[in-house]
């Protein structure tokens, strides 16, 4: 079966063959194979040359959680059929402009860039006060701000627009 | 004295399990107050009653004074825990509960207002020979006078709210040029996070070490210190690890900072658990830097090497009784360390990731102790401090210690939401931390080196997580194919009858 992954704006393709536990993966240059089973709804066991990995997962839509040493590493998938149906709605389109929205709900401290500033990846676009503690919300590409939607001391909720970027 | 048969928790979360769990080994009733966001919290399961106070925001329940005492008045409660934050050095609630004849497990309410108030706390303790960090005593009310200050002190100079405290409200100016930007966002923090934007200014140290000693004092002026904690690995001045003894002081200095940190609870005739903060500097000078009036988020190190369960210690000097430990009783054995677990993501500046905790499993054995205030399927607020646990662990050496923390964290499974888990590898494996050689400058050094991406590792992770897709859509498909098998086999039996 063919798999498309996200990688940063693009999909990358992946091509998986299983049968019960054992798992082929078939890369541009190289064939991987490994041990897999789905313990529970969030307990999995990987062994590669009886080697374990020690592991935990949640899955939700397409996206796929993985939890080595406390860490949370995130991978989105398509299939055939989602691949189809976004191509047809140029979904796949790389280098469009993107909508940042508020991780979690919070009060605007300050802006500190306005609409058409040229900015760098990671630099600070608005200052966010949540948990008491004052977070910078930052820009996830090097782009344009193309749009803010948000003003200073506006109280918004978790998933609120907080500005364009393209 | 006065028997304590029930107790109030004014807090949530791991704090109020922590407080009921030595409450119910001391047979003393527990009550529980929540908040909308806090209805299946784990500590209102654990409680013998359970008080609904209001919505989640903590100003409409945790801050709610009039509310808590009215449920201390209905449960018939004898005395409340105010755990630490929310109302916990609340002067005017302690002077509250008085009046109305409930016992405040904690100091009374000018005990508080001495040193609660920076300024005064510095004067107070002057008196009785605590030696503090030079810096104004007014607060700064001019900018350019305030700059001339700071030039005579010596940049870098640290700005510090009057009202802060858990590192809250403070910042370093390195040079003139920043000062009054710096100021400017001191003092908004201060405004927005306490209500006053009194800040003053304070000389900055070289190399500074952040230790306090934890003091016990009962109502009738015995004091004791149960030594120290290490608290200098801290990020934007909020702890991060925190470990018992500290690697930095020499006994001769543990013994002469004990003796000063007693002093300072005499100046301000303090009853119950409280915290002498000092900094330490690379020369060994050491300074109060201020005395918190609550038990610490940080004491089960304390409570780990020197064998004291410091909650029944407050319980029983709010009873009134004397203090049945003697100075010579306590002894520093082993070491410990604690890890604070954060539902915040520590690869993208530290932010919030409230949710659902899907799945939990967590450490256990020998010497490790977890206090948590969370279970599997459990939510974590947006509304409070993200901290879903303290993780401490115990051993007779440092290194063993640390390696007992690194396994620990290893068998720390949280599924749903982002940790700073990942954070305490970084940490724990990092040379300067390792050599017990590290000061608060600590995090601005060596963050940077943190969380390097091994890639061969993501690429085999990537496969996995096809594999996981992979799998999961073939047990959907199944699941639907079965469900038309048997619409099948029903058409068929209809049309063979």
């Amino acid at each position: 079966m063919k798999l498309k992954i996200k990688k940063g704006r693009e999909y990358q393709s992946i091509e998986i063959k299983n049968e019960d536990s054992l798992y082929e993966i078939i890369g541009k240059d190289k064939i991987s194979n490994f041990n897999m089973d789905l313990i529970s709804k969030n307990v999995l066991l990987f062994k590669k040359n009886n080697k374990v990995m020690d592991l935990t997962y949640t899955i939700n839509d397409n996206t796929v959680y993985l939890y080595k040493n406390g860490k949370e590493y995130s991978f989105e998938f398509l299939d055939e059929k989602a691949l189809r149906r976004l191509s047809s709605t140029g979904g796949l389109n790389a280098g469009g402009p993107v909508t940042i929205e508020s991780p979690m709900p919070g009060k605007i401290v300050k802006l500190l860039k306005s609409v058409g500033d040229q900015v760098k990846e990671g630099e600070a676009i608005m200052i966010m006060e949540a948990m008491k503690m004052e977070n910078e919300m930052k820009a996830p590409y090097d782009g344009v701000i193309n749009k803010i939607f948000v003003r200073e001391n506006d109280t918004i909720e978790s998933g609120a627009k907080l500005f364009g970027i393209e | 004295m006065k028997e304590i048969k029930k107790v109030l928790i004014a807090n949530r979360g791991e704090i109020a399990v922590r407080v009921m769990k030595s409450l119910k080994e001391m047979g003393i009733k527990s009550v529980a107050v929540y908040s909308d966001a806090d209805r299946y919290s784990k500590y209102v399961r654990m409680a013998d009653e359970a008080y609904y106070i209001g919505a989640s925001p903590s100003n409409e329940s945790y801050l709610k004074m009039e509310k808590i005492i009215e449920v201390a008045k209905i449960s018939n409660t004898d005395a409340i825990h105010p755990g630490y934050g929310f109302l916990s050095e609340n002067a005017q609630f302690s002077e509250r509960l008085k009046k109305e004849d409930i016992i405040f497990i904690g100091p009374s309410a000018s005990s508080i207002n001495m040193m609660g108030d920076k300024i005064t706390a510095r004067k107070t303790v002057e008196a009785y020979s605590v030696p503090t960090v030079p810096g104004t005593t007014e607060p700064i009310k001019d900018v350019g006078v305030a700059i001339e200050v700071a030039k005579k002190i010596g940049f870098p100079v640290m700005l510090k709210a009057s009202a802060g405290g858990g590192g809250k409200g403070m910042r370093v100016v390195h040079d003139e040029s920043e000062f009054e930007s710096s100021l400017n966002m001191t003092q908004r923090e201060a405004l927005s996070s306490f209500g006053d934007d009194t800040v003053y200014i304070e000389k900055y140290l070289e190399e500074p070490h952040h230790i306090e000693f934890q003091i016990l004092a009962d109502k009738y002026g015995n004091v004791i210190h149960l030594f120290e904690r290490e608290c200098s690995v801290q990020r934007r001045h909020q702890k991060v690890i925190e470990e018992s003894p500290s690697p930095f002081i020499d006994d001769k200095m543990r013994e002469e900072m004990g003796d000063i940190a007693k002093n300072a609870a005499l100046s301000c005739n303090y009853e119950g658990a409280g915290t002498i903060e000092f900094l330490v500097d690379k020369h060994k000078n050491f300074y109060f830097l201020e005395m918190n009036t609550r038990l610490q988020v940080e004491h089960p190190i304390t409570e780990m090497v020197v064998n004291v369960d410091l909650v029944k210690e407050q319980i029983k000097i709010a009873m009134g009784e004397k203090l049945s430990l003697k100075q010579e009783d306590i002894k520093q054995v082993g070491h410990a360390i604690e890890c604070r677990i954060y539902a915040e993501d520590a690869e993208n500046n530290f932010t919030p990731s409230p949710g659902k905790i899907e799945y939990l499993e967590e450490p256990t054995g020998k010497g490790i102790r977890n206090d948590t205030g969370v279970y599997s399927g459990s939510d974590v607020p947006i509304f409070y401090d993200p901290m879903i646990s303290k993780l401490i662990t115990y051993d007779e050496n440092r290194e063993s210690a640390i390696n007992k923390m690194i396994t620990a964290l290893k068998d720390y499974k949280i599924v749903g939401i982002k940790t700073n888990i990942p954070l305490f590898f970084e940490i724990l494996n990092h040379d300067v931390f390792l050599s017990g050689n590290y000061d608060t400058h600590f995090w601005e050094l060596y963050s940077s080196e943190f969380f390097k991406e091994d890639e061969e590792e993501v690429e085999q992770l990537k496969e996995i997580a096809a594999a996981v897709f992979l799998k999961f859509r073939k047990k959907e498909n199944k699941l639907i194919d079965s469900v038309k098998e048997s619409s099948n086999w029903k058409l068929n039996g209809r049309i063979g009858g």
